[in-house]
């Protein structure tokens, strides 16, 4: 690769020396340039067409050009407006008033390494513009894509403010995180956050990965393009298998600075909560089972009917809560430079206690055409963002509020907080006090991030330039949790039955990443006759690398308020650091030919060399191709034209790579473990020297237009993409390197190797259709569709055996979902229920066809101390092979988490000064597995509450109740894997409701503005599902996509009611 | 002119710099918190330091909760409403239970560790490095190899014996068990081969030794009713003088006595590392936080009535029940409530575990700021020792191995619990045992059932119980009447409120296929061979 680099560089520089030769004098033209409505515009490029003469605006707009003999008409463009051609003939005076563009075929495409007029793009490229996202109430960017463009699918994976989010372009691909490429402005962005939230001190399970764009700030946002097949993702290689999203943010345009302020403010509520038992209900249901486990009856409950409400817990714990963001930005350019600052604030208490995270930002971006050779430009990005999230989700607060039981007050009298109630013999009666839970203990992750870059474009002759660009993204964070010391009970209650905690702890990490890329690539751009050719031809190297340090202190004899490890009694000693690099180095080359703006073909290929494998293993290389043809130019359809303006056919087949597993994977490594003896190394993982590149190849089948006169534009694409020989880690069994103990954790196993084997395929399709409805003078109305749907299918495993995805959940070991050949990835899996036993003809048939769901065969037997017994009201699984008995061959796929299709519907109304959008967006098909039901309605012991919904278990007398009886122990028969938790994932909610007036102009300037807006908007206003948890919107745990749509105590989204302005100055 | 042409010297230079490319070592990142596995192993304190991570956090999961769960609650000592581990009761425990996992896990970790080391040290240690220190290094990774599979066989049953994952790894849903003879085989190879190449006098330092590998021995040999062998190397342990028992018996299981001389193999724990590298047993089984000072002191396991009652049949309120189990107004000097009681801790007189009107006693030992414990006392995490055997085990190996060839015991037949022995060194072994806790010496002769129930006192709440109840009716019979007739008999219910207490009886009848434990369903997915008959293992 480097030898015929080496030759076509040497070949392309004689090119440059051979064309400086040419000069020559002429004629001088000049003039002014305005917009369509009269304002001048500086900045403008005006060339003297077929000649290297150029010139572009001053502040005045005005221009001055020499004009060489053979030049005969002038071109004048800026981005973002229409280009005007303009015969020189013998005028020395040329004024031009420029449109801006108006249909979406001429927007400016970022392809990666450069930009691409949106109706010439090859491959399947979607984008949104600023005004799609424009004051929409949620922290991170990746949350405004949902349901805007077609094939992108979207999913909070909590509602907590802060909290990351799944995105999936064209499917899941991969075992581990299947997260996309970020790019800003150039700078790619690591998909995780080295670092991390800390797990709460207490709970054990709980989302602490971070959205890396939770530190961008929505308003510098100009545009989002998202790169979804091959062959537009190839020039990425090694970083595009799950595609990329490039992210342009604002630039300065030219006229008078402007001034902007948007600032919102919004309230947030929850919108459902569960019924669960109040307290005469709880009393009732509480005697009833201590009948069933054999125990006495609580005294206290010995008439329910006289007690009253008791706690609710749910209302104990949310709260509605405010949010606001403020960003002011300054902006302008003359005619050599442009730049863009801003700075903002945003500020999200969470709908839950404990819950808050805020943000501040400062940006700049600054370009200046240095000489008329040289253009030079920053980027500087500085963000910090706090987010506290005091008991986590998943296990977290949300679980803990939904068993907490309604006996247990929150406050005491004395403002203290209570406790369970407590029996004379010492057995509490509940759990610890969720509210003092969230309250007290605080889980906070304070980041620092600078992301910005450097770069330089030479012109090196008109058609050649050479763009340097050096890129940094640095994080410096630091994760905290802090248990503090408490003491408290209900009144009445024996000292030694308080919760009490005596020695407070506190646990740090204090991570930094540095991430540097170098990038230096000609480009070439050439047009000649009908066709034109743009070629590209780089270079790009970074090293990242991050450091871990871990501390954790305890006992702090100066109490609870200054949170530091200096002032521990004793400080942890384990293990305080993790460090790795990674590197690479990528050459890159592109070309684009076009002919007759019909035909149009692009081949890329990139060649990456990393270093997370073994020498001899380390570089892949990724070729794309693409071609496209303007099928309405034809002169065959020109009947057509009229009506269809524009057809364009595209086709794409491509190839992208991955690398994302741990560092030295190939090789062995012994890591470091706390012993009694003092640091001492264990074996960390099984080596595979082979390890390699895992590929995906994708194919692209899609078509664009616009028909009506550009009144309804759309596109439509069909894709096929097979990842193969994906890196994941082998599942191996545990008896072969250990395993975890019983809440995950696993200290001293051996991790299994990375292999690369096995397939996945996704497949499907995805449209957009935007319709100019109504266009009249007062009055328009636009619609927009997305819609995406994909088949996932893992199609190898190369030998390896089914994936388990169990989440942990407080005492079982729930087999979730498994991942096995023919089936799409993180299917659940398990038994199916036929029904409740509820006549003796079953129990005579259990008899001698015996049921085995737990590992022991259930006996036919009333016993109710016999915890391997079936009896009436116990659930009977389906006998799915038909072998006479159930047993684990009876296991089955239940169904897939994933939708079967996604869609965004937009509408948009003005009428004059005002605006109103509605946007729904829905998710069809899918399963979820509420697995908080395990807990909710397991009634499998005392002192927690269950769903209201559980008072109707199956009894003689209640023969018509398809909920078993309660029985003791949380991992009996009745609640193992099944179907009888899995729930309809289907929901359309109204995500978005905007109602906007935009002042006329000259009230505003009365009050010194260029425009003011105001408007309202409703965020989540109303979801329509079955599901019958808080939120059917549960995303996947931590992003692994083998634990997808599991609800363990997922934060709900709010429903948030905001009021805002926009003002320019 | 230099300035005129500065652009294209500018992309000339560039071009230089692309064609060049990195050089390789750009790409060579070798573990920058870590250590290449090659390049380990070389040194003598490097080998002797190998080991030490096989003692503490692979034992986690065991240790934790499934450890006592299985041996006290199964095997009828203790009791717990609690819901993680009330199964273990009940004889109900589910393939999904997720204690079991880790009581799988757990050893399995050790193994995996031992194999690792064994085989990393084969690989990487040349041939220059001091024979001794490597032998050793082999040594201690085999003996924690027998005594994780030790763990597993009495659990499990039938279980697959890995020596080399790397060779399984391509292959392992082929992988069937192996049986237990064979995995007693296999432990006893591993043993010897401990015993003939640790270091000796080296427990003091809280490694495994060559003593270790015998008094390990004899308890394995015992097992499989060897007891020509389990006698000699339990009287091998007796006479080498390494080991001795603690005047005091309490003292035994204090944080200052980890590694004492009555020490022989124990899971060494430390508060620093917090969970997954402490000793959690007294989080889980401390009465109330006031005698731990930090959240936990849950008071999750009971003495039963029955372990109750076993005290009471030798001879009540002794030295050894202290110990063992708090009952009302029982005092506890060294718990002094980090210093806020510096009286002591008594165990009030509404007192009451699970409904037992006891609490555990043995390995809680209190708070950070009590004397005897240097401060080593976190949330989840002590660093008081586990034992896997201590000498008075060893003292009562002998005895009854006396016994068992004096009776003439063939393998696969218990020996009947009225048997008798009048051998003197088999008494004198037992009342060393006896002497210090307080309790009259024998009188010329015991039966086999005041042996069993002198292990049963002794090691209440130390993790044995169960298994000696799995072991009585002889070496790998799947026919058990001899323990079903004590199990059933055992009284495993509560005491109601009332003065005097009244007992709600319970009773938890087993069957035989219940003294061994269900493989986890998360392992019988990947590999459903591990369901199967057994296949013979074919030992290298």
């Amino acid at each position: 690769m480097g030898k015929i680099l080496r030759t076509v560089l040497l070949f392309m520089s004689f090119l440059v020396c051979a064309r400086v030769m040419a000069q020559n004098q002429g004629t001088v033209v000049k003039g002014t340039v305005t917009d369509d409505k009269g304002v001048t515009m500086p900045g403008v490029t005006v060339t003297v067409k077929g000649t290297t003469s150029k010139t572009v605006t001053n502040v005045s707009g005005v221009y001055t050009i020499q004009v060489p003999p053979v030049g005969k008409s002038l071109v004048f463009s800026f981005i973002g407006m229409e280009a005007q051609e303009v015969a020189i003939g013998n005028k020395s005076l040329i004024n031009v008033a420029m449109a801006y563009t108006s249909t979406t075929l001429s927007d400016v495409v970022v392809i990666g390494y450069g930009t691409q007029r949106r109706g010439d793009v090859n491959g399947a490229i979607g984008s949104i513009t600023s005004k799609d996202i424009k004051d929409i109430p949620q922290a991170s960017v990746d949350q405004m894509l949902q349901g805007k463009v077609a094939g992108v699918n979207v999913t909070d994976n909590s509602g907590q403010p802060g909290s990351n989010t799944s995105v999936h372009i064209r499917g899941i691909t991969s075992f581990t995180a299947s997260e996309p490429l970020y790019v800003i402005d150039g700078v790619e962005i690591q998909g995780n956050s080295p670092g991390g939230q800390l797990n709460s001190p207490t709970n054990g399970q709980q989302e602490t990965s971070t959205s890396p764009l939770a530190m961008l700030n929505a308003n510098d946002i100009a545009s989002i393009d998202i790169l979804k097949d091959a062959s537009a993702t190839a020039i990425y290689g090694s970083r595009g298998a799950n595609g990329v999203i490039i992210i342009t943010t604002k630039k300065g345009k030219a006229g008078k600075p402007k001034v902007n302020y948007d600032g919102w403010y919004g309230s947030q509520e929850q919108g459902k909560f569960l019924k669960v038992d109040d307290l005469q209900q709880y009393a009732v249901l509480q005697n009833q089972l201590a009948t069933v486990f054999g125990e006495q009856p609580r005294e206290e409950f010995a008439t329910p009917s006289l007690l009253g409400p008791g706690t609710n817990w749910q209302e104990a714990i949310f709260r509605s809560a405010p949010e606001q963001s403020h960003n002011l930005s300054v902006s302008g350019a003359n005619d050599k430079s442009d730049y863009y600052i801003s700075a903002g604030y945003f500020n999200q208490q969470g709908t839950i206690l404990g819950f808050n995270f805020d943000r501040y930002t400062v940006r700049s971006v600054v370009n200046s055409q240095a000489t008329n050779w040289l253009k030079i430009g920053s980027t500087l990005g500085v963000s910090r963002s706090n987010e506290n999230i005091g008991l986590g989700n998943n296990t977290g607060i949300v679980y803990n509020a939904l068993l907490a039981t309604p006996d247990q007050a929150v406050y005491n009298a004395d403002g203290s907080f209570a406790g369970p109630e407590v029996t004379p013999d010492g057995t509490r009666e509940g759990g610890p006090n969720p509210v003092q839970q969230a309250l007290n203990i605080t889980n906070t992750f304070l980041r620092n991030e600078i992301n910005g870059n450097f770069y330089a474009d030479i012109q090196i002759f008109k058609d050649l330039s050479l763009h340097s660009e050096v890129d940094g993204d640095f994080n410096f964070n630091n994760a905290q949790t802090f248990d503090p010391t408490y003491d408290y009970s209900s009144p009445g209650t024996p000292a030694i039955y308080d919760i009490t905690n005596n020695t407070a702890t506190l646990a740090r990490q204090i991570s930094n990443s540095t991430y540097w890329s170098w990038k230096e690539y000609f480009n070439y751009n050439h047009t000649w006759g009908k066709s034109s050719l743009t070629a590209l031809l780089g270079r790009e190297v970074w090293e990242s690398n991050y450091d871990n340090v871990s501390l954790s202190g305890s006992g702090f004899g100066a109490g609870n308020t200054v949170q530091s490890i200096a002032l521990a009694t004793t400080v942890g000693t384990t293990i305080p650091e993790g460090e790795a690099t990674t590197t690479m180095e990528s050459y890159l080359a592109r070309a684009i030919y076009t002919f007759d703006n019909k035909y149009s073909l692009t081949a890329n290929i990139r060649s990456d060399r990393s270093s997370q494998f073994a020498d001899g293993h380390q570089t892949g290389y990724f070729p794309g191709a693409a071609v496209s043809w303007r099928l309405s130019d034809e002169p065959f359809m020109a009947s057509v034209k009229s009506f269809a303006d524009n057809i364009k056919i595209r086709l794409s087949y491509g190839s992208t790579g991955n690398s994302n597993i741990q560092g030295y994977a190939y090789g062995s490594s012994l890591k470091p473990t706390a012993t009694a003896f003092g640091t001492a190394y264990i074996v960390n993982n099984v080596a595979n020297p082979n390890v390699t590149w895992e590929k995906a190849l994708q194919t692209d089948a899609g078509i664009d237009f616009s028909i009506v006169h550009g009144r309804i534009d759309g596109s439509f694409d069909y894709f096929n993409k097979t990842s193969s020989n994906f890196l994941f880690q082998e599942p191996l069994p545990y008896y072969l390197l250990g395993g975890p103990n019983e809440y995950g954790d696993n200290p001293a196993g051996i991790a299994p190797p990375f292999v690369n084997a096995g397939q996945i395929n996704n497949k499907g399709f995805e449209f957009s259709i935007n319709s100019r409805n109504i266009a009249g003078k007062d009055f328009t109305w636009n619609s927009t569709v997305t819609f995406s749907h994909y088949k996932n299918t893992v199609t190898s495993l190369n030998g390896a055996p089914p994936i388990i995805g169990s989440p942990s959940l407080a005492y079982i070991s729930l087999t979730a979902t498994r991942t096995i050949v023919g089936q799409p990835l993180g299917e659940f899996y398990g038994y199916k229920v036929q029904g409740i036993v509820k006549t003796p003809a079953q129990l005579k048939y259990l008899a001698t066809h015996p049921q085995e769901v737990a590992g022991f065969t259930q006996v036919v037997s009333s016993d109710p101390l016999n915890a391997n017994a079936i009896w009436l009201g116990d659930i009977q699984y389906e006998d799915t092979n038909h072998d006479g008995k159930v047993d684990p061959s009876d296991e089955v796929p239940l169904g897939s988490p994933q939708p079967d299709f996604n869609y965004g519907i937009t509408n948009s109304f003005t009428y004059k000064n005002f605006d109103l959008s509605i946007f729904i967006y829905g998710s069809y098909g899918g399963k979820i597995l509420d697995a908080l039901e395990y807990e909710t309605e397991g009634l499998d012991g005392l002192y927690q509450n269950q769903l209201a919904a559980t008072a109707n278990f199956w009894t003689p007398q209640n023969p018509n109740s398809n909920i078993p009886r309660p029985r003791g122990g949380l991992a009996n028969p009745n609640l193992v894997m099944s179907d009888r938790f899995l729930e309809s994932a289907s929901f359309a909610r109204l995500q978005n409701v905007r109602l906007g007036y935009k002042l006329p102009a000259e009230w505003a300037r009365h009050v010194a503005m260029t425009s003011l807006g105001v408007y309202v908007s409703g965020q989540n206003l109303f979801v329509i599902t079955k599901y019958p948890g808080l939120d059917p919107e549960i995303g996947s745990f931590n992003q692994s996509p083998i634990l997808q749509n599991i609800d363990i105590g997922r934060y709900p989204s709010p429903r948030v009611l905001t009021v805002g302005v926009n003002a320019q100055f | 002119m230099m300035k005129k042409h500065i652009k294209y010297l500018i992309g000339m230079s560039v071009l230089g710099v692309i064609s060049a490319g990195c050089n390789k070592d750009f790409f060579n990142r070798p573990p920058e918190a870590g250590v290449v596995a090659s390049t380990y192993y070389q040194t003598a304190s490097q080998l002797n330091a190998s080991t030490e991570g096989l003692y503490g956090s692979p034992w986690f999961g065991w240790n934790n909760k499934v450890g006592w769960a299985i041996t006290e609650m199964s095997g009828g000592n203790g009791i717990s409403y609690s819901s993680d581990v009330s199964a273990f009761e009940s004889f109900a425990v589910p393939n999904t239970n997720s204690e079991l996992l880790a009581a799988w896990d757990s050893p399995f970790t050790v193994v995996a560790q031992s194999n690792a080391l064994i085989n990393n040290i084969g690989a990487n240690t040349p041939a220059s490095a001091p024979a001794a220190a490597k032998n050793n290094a082999l040594g201690e990774a085999r003996l924690m190899r027998g005594v994780a599979y030790f763990y597993l066989v009495r659990t499990f049953g039938n279980v697959p014996l890995i020596e080399n994952p790397l060779n399984d790894i391509n292959n392992f849903q082929t992988i069937p068990t192996n049986p237990v003879s064979d995995v007693y085989k296999f432990i006893v190879r591993d043993l010897l081969f401990a015993e003939a190449n640790c270091y000796t006098n080296n427990t003091a330092s809280g490694h495994g030794d060559s003593g270790s590998a015998s008094a390990m021995l004899a308890k394995v040999y015992l097992y499989m009713q060897d007891y020509a062998d389990a006698r000699k190397e339990a009287e091998k342990v007796i006479n080498s003088g390494e080991f001795a028992l603690l005047p005091n018996f309490e003292d035994v299981f204090t944080i200052s006595h980890n590694n004492s001389k009555e020490s022989i193999l124990a899971m060494q724990w430390i508060s620093t590392g917090g969970y997954d590298f402490g000793n959690s047993i007294q989080a889980s089984w401390a009465f109330s936080s006031q005698i731990t000072q930090t959240t936990d002191g849950y008071g999750e396991l009971g003495p039963s009535i029955d372990l109750q009652n076993a005290f009471a049949a030798e001879g009540g309120d002794t030295t050894r029940r202290h110990g063992t189990y708090m009952i009302h107004g029982s005092l506890y000097p060294e718990l002094t409530e980090g210093g806020v009681a510096p009286g002591g801790y008594r165990f009030p007189s509404s007192g009451n575990a699970q409904g037992t009107d006891a609490a555990c006693k043995k390995y809680v030992v209190g708070a950070a700021g009590d004397p005897d414990n240097s401060g080593k006392i976190a949330a989840q995490a002590a660093a008081n020792n586990t034992y896997i055997i201590r000498y008075a085990d060893v003292l009562l190996i002998d005895a009854e191995a006396i016994m068992g060839q004096t009776l003439g015991t063939q393998p696969g037949t218990g020996i009947d619990t009225n048997a008798t022995c009048t051998d003197a060194t088999a008494i004198a072994d037992i009342d060393q045992v006896r002497a210090r806790v307080g309790v009259p010496a024998l009188r010329g002769t015991f039966t086999y059932k005041q042996l069993m129930l002198e292990r049963r006192c002794e090691f209440a709440l130390e993790q044995d119980y169960w298994f000696d109840l799995g072991r009585m009716d002889g070496y790998n019979v799947t026919h058990h009447p001899i323990a079903t007739n004590i199990i059933n008999n055992q009284q495993r219910g509560t005491f109601s409120n009332d003065t005097p207490p009244v007992i709600y009886s319970a009773h938890y009848p087993i069957t035989d296929s219940k003294f061994v434990f269900p493989v986890p369903v998360i392992e019988s997915t990947a590999d459903p061979e591990l369901l199967k008959a057994p296949v013979s293992y074919v030992f290298k």
